[in-house]
């Protein structure tokens, strides 16, 4: 049987003519009304390469999506919430306090929050690539 | 040159059975296909049950006049995502997409294979990246 999952990070490329590259690897959460806030767990000293969201259930009021250590500072990414169905909305801001060099804190943990009213649901996803 | 090709998806991290330490992600695919004024729809054939995670395009013959790629389950509804290409050549992110079929699928495409087409009209050529999570 072929091994499809690697503890490590997984790489392309020749290491004699300096070519390697590192695949990118993604998670993904879900928040909704009942369930605003989230974790995920990535390894130690992992770079955080990019966040999106797609927005499945759109929001009517005006709220944020928080991406970072913790959903009320040090956020790596935010996202607007509004009454517009759709996906791939790109961040409006980077708070680069939050994500020097990309790597992740040292935990590990990444905490996903909204705050929206009423009903309300989304998938934020992260692409990163494994040390 | 050794070459692994694996029929299912790929996964980095570790799963020890408690979520707080868990770190499994999937490794992301990529599938291009180039659209152009001569040749305005094409397709990529997807793996069944997998996840769209992402869109670009690379325009390298800029349009005269502005144009958008589409991406979808067909070429004009039911689309993952729109590209507005302007009078430039250079890399363009798609805008809010129509997303009746991607909500719906919860994120999954639900046919492939997924269609790209473009409406430009005059002389114009791009690369279209369709990014993806293999789920099974």
């Amino acid at each position: 049987m072929v091994k499809s999952t690697f503890d490590g990070p997984v790489l392309t490329g020749r290491e004699r003519d300096g070519t390697i590259g590192t695949l990118i690897a993604f998670q993904q959460v879900t928040i909704n009304a009942s369930d605003p806030t989230r974790q995920m767990y990535f390894p130690r000293g992992a770079i955080l390469l990019d966040a999106r969201v797609y927005y499945r259930v759109p929001n009517t009021g005006n709220g944020t999506i928080t991406v970072g250590r913790t959903t009320a500072g040090s956020q790596y990414w935010s996202f607007p919430v509004n009454s517009a169905a759709g996906v791939f909305y790109q961040p409006f801001a980077v708070s680069a306090a939050g994500l020097i060099g990309g790597v992740v804190d040292p935990g590990g943990k990444v905490e996903v929050g909204g705050t929206f009213a009423g009903n309300f649901d989304a998938v934020v996803g992260i692409t990163y690539i494994q040390p | 040159m050794v070459k692994n090709t694996f029929s299912g998806p790929v996964r980095t991290g570790k799963d020890t059975g408690a979520p707080e330490t868990t770190t499994i992600g999937t490794l992301v695919a990529v599938q291009l296909c180039t659209v152009s004024n001569l040749d305005t729809v094409n397709a990529v054939v997807l793996p069944p049950d997998c996840e769209l995670v992402d869109t670009v395009a690379y325009v390298r013959t800029p349009t005269s006049v502005n144009a958008t790629i589409t991406i979808g389950v067909t070429a004009d509804v039911a689309r993952y995502a729109t590209i507005a290409i302007s009078s430039a050549a250079g890399v363009y992110r798609p805008g809010v997409a129509s997303a009746a079929a991607w909500k719906a699928g919860t994120g999954m495409a639900r046919a492939n294979p997924v269609l790209v087409a473009t409406s430009a009209t005059s002389t114009f050529d791009a690369v279209v990246g369709i990014f993806y999570l293999q789920r099974s």
